[in-house]
């Protein structure tokens, strides 16, 4: 019985298993049949770092047009520090017909980026607008990219402390109107309202694309084109958005016409609440500051039904002496089993400061109604990063402020599990357990690693590291990635600032 | 604990614990689908032999309290090795012909672990051979000239990373 009488799907498992190239190469030239199977492993996904080496892919592809066919996943980081340009023509990803994750960085995101090549990118790009277009809801069909799945676009601009760094599109970009794409992502994206347009043009899009998911980075989005973007999706589930972090000095200001998402409450309820019978994730961050006036969020989330992690920064801050924060309304959504709170300052963290965080956020109703569920509520509290120092100024103990928190937290039913006399009646439930029968508490740190987001090629982003866990009987963590099943997380403490590393191991 | 019997592809009866048939997703729905009580009739499985069968069973005692596979793929993790458990490794020591009658047999029965098993077999035995080496392993033909085989390595190559 030869190899070859197995289903090819059987086979194809197998090389399945193969994860070398040199092997699949090597298989390929063994004969016709493997030749096809392996290169639909080796066509299968591409990450460029080079303009040239797209070259290569020409020149095979040219050979043998089926090889196309293969191609599921392609990448072109063009922010790769060691990134030069070439003149190679980019894949035209309409010829893809199979493709399903597409990656796009432009070469100018980095400090490194020349601006000699603007040109030529923004060619590329106006390149890449175009074959979206074709795909998207803008032209009659049939369009290509019918198989696309998730795209993400860092097209951040030339330029750094300017608004260069922003590339400008609006509401009826092609990208939010592809119908078949499932997950996009993109950054530094600055996307206002298209003025002029026929009426009943966006009306028309509504409830027609298949996004799940949508994650807008470093991004300033007017008000009006976030209501309108947010209406195309049939059923969002996941919605991130982060204005930029740093305060530019020419970034486009309000003023001129450019009002900013996170200062209009009540657009920005009402676009969210489009998606209100799918969402289960929502992130928002309002990183910027002094630009404009920032007082009261109220978020009025009360009809999302689904919704399951809710992600918010920065809790709170001073404003030109005016104190700015987020806060839920009335209503909290019902299924809301995780909180996460960033930029939280340990400082602030006196009495005062935990109870204003759980009655801004609503936290007793978010725990008593975990409870009816059956489930176990948890608030992560990511602190905000300290210099020396500030630690040496404050010089208050990490320790008693989180405690403070605690206290606010619990309300004072804070279960002091090594009081509690076990109980051990048919087997009992040893003390560990006990904890996990109360809301959890989480405090966090990361540490700064010298890049902005988004994080492009090569950049890692900065890992979350637990300080602390109300559901560990050592609760200020020696380890602190010791957390879920004790299995370490990962093995350094990069996470740790030495500064932070001392505040909390005293 | 109850035992039934299976019927192999030329006709031998094999007494078997349900618990390790079940292991067997296609036996254990078609148990269900009867209600469970097949004590007295052999369940035929006309695509497999008694010798494969029998090879079958063994591996379905050995492995009869392993915990479920995980519900969602995650195909990731499973691609990332080809390490094989060492009585696994054994029980795969045997010929080509009766190691694809196995990986035919599990995919029949819809014995994922087996099937896994036997597939990471057969790619060690891909992995880090020349070509010439790979043919020689599955006696495949060579219908490429030395040509074209050379165009096909170079058209390749560069993909190595």
């Amino acid at each position: 019985m030869p190899l070859f009488s197995l289903p090819t799907e059987l086979i194809l498992q197998v090389l399945s298993y193969i994860q070398d190239r040199k092997s699949l190469v090597s298989l390929a030239c063994s004969c016709r049949v493997f030749q096809r199977m392996a290169e639909a492993y080796l066509y299968s996904s591409f990450v460029f770092l080079q303009r040239d080496e797209i070259k290569l892919l020409h020149d095979s592809t040219m050979k043998d047009p089926r090889r196309l066919r293969y191609i599921q996943a392609l990448e072109q980081r063009f922010s790769f520090h060691l990134h030069t340009d070439g003149e190679a023509q980019l894949i035209d990803i309409c010829t893809l017909p199979n493709l399903r994750n597409f990656v796009s960085e432009s070469p100018l995101g980095q400090y490194y980026a020349s601006k000699k090549h603007l040109e030529q990118w923004k060619v590329d790009k106006s390149g890449y607008l175009e074959t979206f277009k074709r795909a998207s809801l803008l032209t009659e069909g049939p369009r290509p990219l019918g198989n696309l799945r998730s795209l993400i676009l860092h097209w951040t601009g030339a330029g750094d402390n300017s608004r260069e760094r922003f590339w400008q599109d609006t509401d009826i970009c092609p990208i939010f109107l592809m119908p078949a794409l499932e997950a996009l992502e993109i950054s530094c994206g600055l996307i206002v309202r298209q003025r002029d347009k026929p009426a009943g043009l966006i009306e028309g899009f509504k409830n027609s694309t298949n996004l799940k998911s949508l994650t807008l980075t470093e991004c300033l989005i007017d008000h009006g084109a976030l209501i309108n973007i947010l209406s195309y999706p049939k059923a969002l589930e996941q919605l991130t958005i982060l204005e930029p972090m740093c305060d530019w000095i020419d970034a486009p200001q309000p003023e001129e016409g450019l009002p900013l998402v996170f200062i209009h409450t009540d657009s920005v309820n009402r676009a969210i609440a489009q998606q209100a019978g799918t969402l289960r994730y929502l992130q928002l961050s309002r990183r910027r500051q002094g630009i404009s006036k920032f007082s009261r969020m109220v978020l009025n989330l009360g009809g999302l039904r689904k919704l399951s992690t809710l992600k918010i920064e920065p809790v709170q801050t001073i404003e030109l002496g005016q104190d700015s924060h987020w806060e839920l309304a009335d209503l909290v959504p019902p299924a809301l089993d995780t909180l996460h709170l960033y930029e939280v300052r340990l400082h602030w963290l006196n009495t005062i400061g935990g109870e204003k965080i759980m009655a801004r956020f609503r936290v007793d109703e978010l725990i008593a109604n975990a409870a009816t569920r059956g489930a176990q509520f948890t608030l992560d509290v990511s602190a905000m990063r300290y210099s020396s120092q500030d630690l040496v100024d404050w010089k208050a103990p990490v320790r008693e402020k989180i405690m403070h928190l605690e206290n606010a937290f619990y309300k004072g039913e804070l279960p002091d599990v090594s009081k509690m006399t076990e109980v051990k009646s048919d087997g009992g439930v040893p003390r560990s357990e006990l904890r996990r029968r109360f809301p959890r508490l989480r405090v966090m740190t990361s540490k700064y690693l010298g890049c902005l987001p988004p994080f492009l090629y090569g950049e890692r982003v900065p890992p979350n590291a637990v300080r602390y866990d109300s559901w560990y009987s050592d609760r200020f963590l020696a380890s602190p990635y010791m957390v879920e099943n004790g299995m370490p997380e990962a093995e350094d403490e990069e996470a740790m600032d030495p500064a932070m590393l001392e505040a909390f191991a005293s | 604990m109850s035992t039934i019997k299976l019927l192999s592809s030329d006709n031998a009866e094999l007494a078997v614990d349900k618990e390790v048939a079940e292991r067997s997703i296609l036996i254990k729905n078609m148990l269900e689908d009867v209600g469970g009580d097949m004590s007295d009739q052999a369940i035929p499985i006309p695509n497999v032999n008694e010798a494969v069968l029998r090879k079958v069973i063994e591996w379905c005692e050995h492995h009869k309290s392993d915990p479920p596979p995980p519900a969602d793929e995650d195909s990731d993790s499973r691609k990332k090795s080809t390490d094989i458990e060492e009585w696994d490794q054994k029980f795969m020591q045997v010929d080509q012909e009766m190691l694809f009658e196995i990986i035919l047999a599990a995919n029949y029965l819809d014995i994922k672990p087996l099937l896994d098993v036997g597939c990471k077999t057969v790619a060690n035995m891909i992995k880090g051979k020349s070509p010439e080496e790979i043919r020689k392993t599955f006696n495949i033909q060579n219908d490429f000239t030395p040509e074209e085989e050379d165009q096909i390595r170079r058209e390749n190559e560069w993909a190595e990373e």
